[in-house]
Order: C-alpha cells, then structure tokens, then sequence
C-alpha cells in the first residue's frame, strides 16, 4: 500500500508520496541556518517533542522544483524571492503566541533574540518581580498581563528580548507559530502595550507593543499616551540598530505614519539621490561611518532635503551633544525609548510642514 | 603582524585555546569563542546541504548546525563507531558545533610562539587558519571560525 499525503497549496492539490504518515504536531518554524540559507526547498526546522531535529519543507518551492510556478501562494507560505533583497522584502517574519487569554498576539520575529522553555522553578521572586539567572547574569522577567506562573519545574515559555547586552525575558503561555505575514496594523489600539490588531491568515492577533515591555524590564518606564495622529506623513527612520528599527517602524505605522526604513545614513542619502522626498525625518545619532550629526550636514547642503524637518534620537543626553544637533539642524531631540516625546516631535514637525507649505 | 593583531592574539593566548584533533593536526579555538564541548548525538542530515554541513542536532533546545571538519579540510572520513566530538560556538543567533575526533587540553600558549599561516599549509587548512603556535608538542592551527563557516566557501569544499 501506498500513502500519499495531500497537500492544498493556493487552489491546487499535490499528492507528496510519503512512507508512512507519524502525527502532526504543533510547532515553530525555526529559521535556517545561514549556511544552509540557499536551499529553498526547506523553509526552516524545528526541534520535536522527543528533542530529535527536523527540516520544514517548503511546498511552494517542492513545486516551483515540479516545474509548477502559477500557484497563487498562501499568505502564510514563505517567499522565497522576497527573502534576497531585504530592502524590497514586503512581508515580515511574525512570531505568534498565546499570553493571558485564547486570542493569539503577534510580534516581529527579529525583536525576539532568543525562544526559551524554562523550568518555572527557577524563575526568582525579588523585589522588582521576579529575575531568572541567565547566561551568567540576571535577568529581569515580566509576566504579561493574565499570564500566570506555572507551578514547579513546568516549563514556561520565555521570550528573550536583547539589545546593547541587556536582557529581558517576557513569560507567557504558550508559543504558537512562526509566520511570514505583510504588516498592516489593520486597528490601532489604546491600550498600553499593544499597538493594535492586524490580520494575519483571516485571523485577529493583537501586535503587542515591546517597547513598553522591554523599556520597563530596562528600567526605563515609558509613559503610554494614546496618540490621535492619523495622517500619511511620510517619515523616513535611520538607524543602524535592527532592533529600533523593529521597535519603531510597528510604533510609527500605528500611529498613521508612512515608514520608510534606512540602516545607515549613506542608505538614506542613497534615497535623496534617487528623488525620494519625506514629511520627517527621524535620524539615530550614533552610528558608524556617518553618524547623525554628519548625515544632517550632508542634508541641510543639498536644497531638495534642507528644509525636512529632522528629529534626532539618541540614548545619551548631554547639554553639549543638544547643542551641537541643534546647530547641525536638528529641530527634535528625543531620547530612544520616548515614544510620547517622539510622537510629539512628529506632530509638531508636520503640523509645521503643513503650516509652511 | 600588525599590532591589533598581535594584541589580539596576546589576549587570546592569555585566555586560552580549547584545543582538539581532526586527523592528525592539533588546534585551537580562543576560549572565549567555545561555548559547549559535547558528544554530536540524533543529527539530522539536511538533503542538498553542502556536504561539510553534517546536520541539524538539538542541544538544550536549541539548534545546532553541525559542520564536520574532516570534510571540511578534505580529510578522509571518520569510519563507523569512531569517536567524535563536537565543540559548539555561537555566531550572531545561531549555533554551530565543529565535529573533531578527539578533545585535547585547554592551552595558554606564549603569544610569542605564535606564527602567521605558513604558505606551505595545504590549501583547505590555511584557509580556515588563523595563524599557528609552535609548542613543545607540536603544531597547534588556530581556527578562522568566520572563514570556516562562510557559505560559499563551505559550498566550494564539496
């Protein structure tokens, strides 16, 4: 006997001639390996209940292998193609999971350094909430809200959220799957810690807001204010920092802005050449190569970009450093994790724009 | 040398190397860069993976690409049932574990034993060698993690 294993792509079916079917199981994509990243007929793997490792098949690419290109992919399948020019890449990696309620939220896989399952046993009360030893240091753990301790050495899934050294783990119910998903903030949302809802495969998920996570297990607290700024106001954001540039980009799309990302300054002066005009620009300060005092130098001499307003974003604060932004053009300057300040810079800066053209 | 380079090396020397064998050759990797050092167990082969990619493993959840260093210096291939190892390095997000035959001491060589790539090093190693010590020994190679697992080169050392 044969056993053939049916598989529904777009509106085609494919029959995939198998041995012997196992069992499904539910489980995360993991991203390939970038040594293994060339070969598209897998879209990652996955470690099973029993610890053994598995590759994932990627179906659209079994049959784009058959010769069978006219597949209107699923939104959920991976793009191959997409995947080489990141700069053109529409869709993005979102890591969905289950925290306090049935509902299912979503974050930007790239926020997210590391999935753990760890023993609840070891997670530490203190004072602050609880800490967890992790790689040789501490490591503040929040719990989202209605996500419940799980009692003894029960593993709980942790998010681990990592920049400039510092972790901070964020527990939560469940982990529920990986997947490619265009980003479109569907409902913006009022609540502190979550940007809003967004559709991902017909389904709701709530897009939570790490910044207000993260910036709390970083100490810094940010101060949460709905914001009522809905206009297509083009922004231009550079920054060096992959993660500020997932953390900002969802927090500035939620709030009506038009995103448009840059990882350097030579990138963003690459869009000036090529005659893309923005309502704001939002310029990291430190950066290599070009730095944020130096790239708004380069703007203010070239008259097609002089009169953008800039705001600069800066984890340091320095009356000297204000100083010399300010006279190299900037009209904002706003601390990293200020996202109140820096929605007010904005809307300053375009209700200005507008009063002035 | 230049002098980055060499206070690299000093400080890596100072450190220390885990060293392990592959055939018949000792090397290094600076301490700093070894995260585990565990037995390769339930790896998973990857179809149309370059061949010095032996699998995917699991190791305390988290995936493993194993790279075997026999097939990566072009060396003949381990037979069943020898022993191997494997000494597991994180790069960026992901981990990959180097497969050797044997694990050897941790040595704190003198940074003044330490000599570049020698020309007459057979190709696949100097090029995924740093540089080497002399030591009362022998000769231990210190490996060039970034050049040992860069794509294209691993696809070329079929």
């Amino acid at each position: 006997m044969t056993t053939v294993a049916v598989l529904e792509l777009g509106t085609r079916l494919f029959g995939l001639l198998v041995d012997d079917v196992l069992r499904t199981e539910e489980i995360v994509v993991k991203p390939k390996a970038s040594v293994l990243r060339q070969l598209s007929v897998f879209s990652g793997n996955t470690i099973l209940g029993d610890g053994s490792v598995i590759m994932i098949i990627d179906p659209p690419a079994l049959a784009h292998l058959a010769g069978v290109d006219d597949i209107r992919r699923d939104s959920g399948a991976v793009l191959a193609e997409t995947q080489t020019r990141p700069e053109e890449k529409e869709t993005v990696p979102l890591l969905l999971f289950r925290a306090g309620s049935r509902s299912r939220k979503a974050v930007p896989l790239a926020l997210v350094a590391r999935l753990e399952e760890i023993p609840a046993s070891e997670f530490e009360a203190c004072e602050e909430g609880y800490v967890l030893r992790y790689r040789d240091s501490l490591m503040p753990v929040l719990f989202m809200d209605g996500v419940e301790k799980r009692p003894g050495d029960d593993l709980q899934p942790v998010l681990v959220f990592s920049e400039d050294g510092r972790s901070v783990g964020l527990a939560i119910d469940e982990i529920v799957d990986v997947v490619e998903e265009k980003f479109s903030m569907e409902i913006h949302s009022r609540t502190p810690g979550v940007l809003g809802a967004c559709l991902v495969g017909g389904e709701v998920v709530e897009v939570v807001d790490i910044s207000h996570y993260v910036g709390e297990g970083l100490g810094q607290r940010i101060l949460m204010k709905e914001s009522d700024v809905a206009r297509a106001q083009k922004v231009l954001l550079v920054d060096d920092s992959q993660f500020f540039r997932n953390m900002l980009a969802p927090l500035l799309s939620a709030n009506g802005y038009d995103v448009t990302l840059a990882g350097s300054g030579h990138e963003a002066l690459e869009l000036k050449e090529e005659g893309w005009r923005f309502d704001v620009i939002v310029s990291d300060l430190e950066m290599p190569e070009l730095d944020g005092i130096g790239f708004a130098e380069r703007i203010k001499s070239d008259p097609h970009w002089a009169e953008i307003p800039l705001v600069a974003l800066s984890s340091h604060t320095s009356p000297r450093l204000i100083a010399r932004t300010r006279a190299a053009g900037f009209t904002h300057y706003v601390g990293k994790f200020d996202r109140q300040k820096l929605m007010d810079a904005l809307e300053a800066c375009c209700s200005r724009w507008e009063a002035a053209a | 040398m230049n002098q980055q380079a060499s206070d690299g090396i000093r400080r890596q020397a100072a450190e220390g190397y885990v060293t392990a064998m592959v055939g018949d050759q000792l090397f290094g990797l600076a301490l700093t860069q070894v995260r585990d050092v565990f037995i390769p167990k339930g790896i998973c082969r990857v179809p149309l993976a370059p061949p010095s990619v032996a699998g995917l493993l699991s190791l305390r959840g988290r995936v493993v690409t194993a790279i075997d260093l026999r097939r990566r210096l072009g060396l003949p291939l381990r037979g069943e049932g020898e022993p191997s190892v494997a000494l597991g390095i994180e790069r960026g997000a992901e981990i990959y574990g180097l497969i050797a035959d044997r694990i050897g001491n941790v040595l704190r060589p003198s940074a003044e034993s330490f000599e570049p790539t020698p020309i007459n090093l057979t190709s696949r190693w100097s090029e995924v060698c740093a540089g080497l010590y002399r030591l009362d020994q022998g000769v231990m190679a210190v490996l060039d993690v970034e050049s040992l697992l860069d794509a294209e080169k691993l696809r070329e050392a079929a």
